[in-house]
């Protein structure tokens, strides 16, 4: 930090700091100068320099700034400008929501997300004749939280003009537009209503989820931008603007085009690349049929050679791959390509990535062991998935639901997994993700504290290139770091839940403190 | 003649006037009903019922006299007396011979097997942007009539080209086709015929050219493989044309200009791969510079290929004055892509007069793939040197040795050695 031109060093005492660079190392001080952390240590530190000023941290807890490392940034701004269906748990409550969205007029379509028919207790979604009822002057498009189907009213149905040969439409028992449109159709839909919003509709919530973020203690984002769900313009925006924002905000452009990755001047391509979908769809790929579905197994969205194909050219061009699979069968495709590529042209720390592995097999933990692979995983599901009625149970049979999100062995293999919230989805919030992890319901799932933690800090950091300055609380490294009231590694893991972010610290700088922290 | 458009925007036209705006929505909605049903007769209170299903019934039947009041003025100030007429309290009629309707015809037409002619009568979606917020019968009747219209639409275009196709005439197949694209860019049933009827018509390489196209657009817009059917046939066209290599005999002249210039960037050491993809990519379109892109995705083109990548470049990037383009140089690029090619000058001499016509002072060539360029585009880009001299064009390109490509290090040695 600096003052008057003038270098500003200060020191924090009297806290439990966990560095996150070995399971038992604590220190109670550290100093920090500028930016940087000069000193880590005991209180011996404070006589060996001049400080500006001290933080007396009375026996809180600091820890490494966290990484969310796979998140939608601009889609979870766009929360600003969209009705979140999140609370929703009838069509009343859709119907209040909706009424009572201030502004309807100032936008060209009024987006609703997040709508799921496992959290109404009709159990189903509405129609379009019954959203009309509500809203008929405005368009109104609600993306379902499946991401795969959409629903609309008469006006934005009138106004996306949708191919009806795009097979994605719904009828109801009198063959009338139900209003309920699936895959292409809705993909088709998503794209036009994105191009519809301008640039500052997009980021007008950019403030309101970096400033909550930060409240979690949130120092690095990881965003996953573009592709098929998305809009080619969303990368674009979050280059033009991650400056802007006062964290840092990392990119992962879901594209196979290479060269626009390499025009943009990015070191890294994915995130998202679908080689499969996701269980509430019933695309993720699997080798057994979904439990509600039966002789379905999913859907595989590349065949071997497409994949290899690509995954050979950026590898050629260095560049770091994160692939999305989901299904044990898109997981074991994934791996045979990356297999064969570094097989063909190996290469040391490639650290490429894939993004979810929800239902991995166990001959698939030893080889992305093997491989060096990356895992990008999203412990939250195991929080709100996993009840009865909900998306777990209601897709996948008893031997599946045993083996989702298997934190415990993967992470006993020794393979590095970066912890992400998967916002818009769900919540931007790294201690929930901790929680999760550590409270699976599936007992032989579960990691101990220290490990999840890991998957939000020095993971994180690992899966982008970016642990030799981040990640960790080590002299030389970035002075990213959160005071939190608890210690995580103490506390009753049902509690991990409950820890309070006091203060978020960015580049030295506190950016975030709690109004009842002293 | 009261004319009625309703496939794309919806006009009203009396007497070649346009009354659209004369009418309230729900008037002109009510017309557009009662002539599209074409009913002998309809029941006011069927009417009212639908228009003002919101109202009481006293309430519903005073707006629809209302309306049909508003129809009768705006006829009857051109003299067309009678056109709906009125019958005892509950029945009303419209005199649809004095209304001529394009919705009508199409249906007529197709009914008639006159394809070409209903396909030239859409022009857009059935009542497009046509919405009435509060009459949701209307509306539940507009989309399905407007799904019936485009999958009746699908129909005829796949029709008629397979009418032009079984007779040769692949370029006014391909336009009936491409006219179903525009509507539906990601149909991949369109795709197959496209590619199956150029390959039926011996024109392999647009089928391949096809193919990678819309491998692409599935790929980005969807983040899928093509279908099955698209792959096999694919597979099927590629397995055919795999050695078809068409020798070239023609010498390099290298004659290369102060405007001229060729940059290779070889690549003898794969780690230098990126560097070199970078410095293509730093090459920037702007108004005084049209840059082409080709060879972007992997594989050997068969002959000709990069060429119909040159032109799919030029047809999208390409400045031009727009009705020279449309005139002129839109039917070059179809006659190219749909014509069995015969004879390379005369082909390359239309090609460029594509580039002779475009407005931008500089032209480059990115080459991401050099080694995978076929020779006869090789040839065309030697002659388009040669020949085109108002412009400074530039190839710039990745050439991994590890490929063999004679013609390629022929052409590299010619213009080196000028």
């Amino acid at each position: 930090m600096t003052i008057g031109g003038k270098s500003y060093m200060y020191g924090l005492i009297n806290g439990e700091i966990i560095p996150v660079t070995g399971r038992d190392t604590r220190f109670s001080s550290m100093i920090v100068d500028e930016d940087k952390i000069i000193a880590i240590g005991g209180v011996e530190l404070l006589k060996q320099y001049e400080l500006e000023s001290i933080i007396d941290l009375k026996g809180k807890t600091v820890v490494p700034g966290f990484y969310d490392s796979h998140l939608h940034l601009v889609s979870t701004f766009m929360n600003e400008v969209a009705i979140n269906f999140d609370d929703a748990t009838s069509f009343e409550d859709v119907y209040d929501m909706i009424r009572s969205f201030p502004n309807k007029k100032d936008y060209p379509i009024i987006f609703g997300k997040r709508l799921s028919e496992f959290s109404l207790k009709e159990k189903r979604l509405p129609t379009r004749k019954e959203l009309d009822e509500v809203v008929k002057d405005y368009p109104l498009m609600i993306n379902s939280i499946e991401f795969h189907t959409i629903l609309v009213n008469s006006a934005a149905m009138n106004l996306l003009k949708i191919p009806f040969t795009s097979e994605g439409f719904e009828k109801d028992e009198q063959g009338l537009f139900t209003g309920r449109i699936r895959n292409r159709g809705a993909f088709i839909a998503l794209k036009k209503a994105y191009a519809l919003l301008g640039e500052t509709s997009h980021l007008k919530g950019a403030d309101k989820v970096i400033n909550s973020a930060i409240r979690k203690g949130v120092t690095t984002l990881v965003t996953v931008e573009g592709g098929p769900l998305f809009h080619d313009k969303h990368p674009e925006m979050i280059l033009k603007h991650s400056q802007d924002f006062d964290i840092d905000v990392t990119l992962f452009y879901s594209t196979t085009d290479i060269k626009k990755v390499i025009q943009l001047n990015l070191p890294r391509i994915g995130g998202d690349i679908f080689v499969d979908g996701s269980f509430r769809s019933h695309n993720a790929a699997l080798f057994e049929p979904y439990k509600d579905s039966p002789g379905d197994l999913g859907k595989l969205f590349f065949s071997y050679s497409e994949l290899f194909e690509f995954v050979t050219h950026a590898h050629d061009l260095e560049l770091q791959i994160s692939l999305h699979a989901v299904g044990p069968r898109a997981i074991e495709l994934v791996l045979d390509v990356f297999e064969d590529v570094l097989k063909n042209k190996p290469q040391k720390d490639h650290r490429y990535r894939i993004e979810h592995f929800e239902l991995p097999l166990p001959r698939h933990i030893k080889r992305a062991k093997e491989l060096g692979v990356v895992l990008a995983m999203h412990p939250t599901y195991e929080y709100f998935f996993r009840e009865e009625g909900m998306m777990y149970h209601t897709r996948l049979n008893d031997e599946m639901r045993k083996s989702t999100n298997p934190f415990k062995s993967i992470v006993d293999e020794g393979i590095v997994v970066a912890g992400c919230s998967d916002s818009d989805s769900m919540p931007i919030d790294p201690m929930l993700g901790i929680h999760s992890a550590v409270n699976h319901s599936n007992k032989a799932s579960r990691v101990d504290p220290y490990e999840a933690l890991k998957m939000f800090t020095i993971n994180g950091a690992y899966g982008v290139f970016e642990d030799h300055v981040k990640g960790t609380l080590e002299t030389g490294k970035i002075a990213d770091f959160c005071i939190l009231d608890k210690n995580p590694l103490k506390v009753d893991a049902k509690d991990l839940k409950m820890i309070k972010v006091f203060a978020t610290y960015k580049n030295g700088k506190c950016i975030y403190k709690d109004h009842s922290y002293d | 003649m009261i004319r009625l458009s309703l496939l794309g925007e919806s006009w009203l036209i009396i007497d070649e006037v346009n009354v659209t705006t004369k009418l309230s929505k729900k008037s002109l909605g009510l017309l557009i009903y009662m002539v599209c049903k074409n009913q002998k007769m309809y029941y006011r209170e069927a009417l009212a019922s639908l228009f003002w299903s919101d109202y009481t019934k006293e309430s519903a039947l005073n707006n629809l006299r209302h309306s049909l009041w508003q129809i009768r003025k705006q006829c009857k100030f051109f003299k067309y007396e009678d056109v709906v007429k009125s019958e005892g309290k509950h029945i009303v009629r419209l005199d649809n011979n004095k209304i001529k309707c394009d919705y009508l015809d199409y249906l007529k037409m197709i009914k008639k097997d006159d394809l070409i002619k209903a396909s030239d009568l859409l022009k857009g979606d059935f009542l497009e942007d046509f919405y009435i917020p509060d009459v949701p019968e209307f509306s539940d009747w507009v989309f399905l009539e407007r799904e019936n219209i485009q999958l009746k639409y699908f129909d005829i275009c796949y029709r008629v080209a397979e009418r032009f196709a079984s007779n040769d005439n692949l370029s006014e197949a391909t336009r009936a086709l491409n006219s179903l694209i525009k509507i539906d860019p990601l149909n991949e049933e369109v795709y197959y015929k496209l590619i199956k009827y150029h390959y039926m018509s011996g024109n392999k390489v647009a089928a391949i050219n096809t193919y990678r196209k819309i491998k692409k657009i599935l790929r980005d817009e969807l983040s899928i493989t093509p279908s099955t059917e698209l792959q096999d046939l694919f597979k099927e066209i590629q397995n055919e044309t795999d050695h078809q290599i068409i020798p070239s005999s023609v010498k390099f002249t290298g004659m290369i200009t102060s405007k001229q210039q060729i940059e290779i960037y070889s690549l003898t050491d794969k780690s230098e791969i990126k560097k070199h993809y970078k410095l293509l990519s730093e090459y920037d379109n702007n108004s005084e510079c049209l840059i082409l892109d080709i060879c972007e995705t992997p594989g050997k083109r068969v002959s000709y290929e990069g060429l119909f990548e040159i032109l799919d470049e030029i047809q999208q990037k390409g400045k031009y004055n727009s009705d020279v383009f449309i005139n002129k140089l839109e039917p070059i690029i179809s006659s190219v892509k749909n014509e069995t090619i015969s004879n390379d000058i005369f082909l390359f001499g239309q090609c460029k007069t594509l580039f002779k016509e475009e407005l931008s002072n500089n032209l480059i060539f990115r080459v991401w793939g050099m080694h995978f360029l076929d020779h006869k585009t090789i040839d065309f880009m030697s002659y388009v040197f040669r020949k085109e001299k108002n412009k400074e064009i530039k190839i710039v390109g990745i050439y991994d040795t590890s490929w063999t490509n004679e013609r390629l290090d022929d052409f590299i040695k010619a213009f080196s050695e000028t």
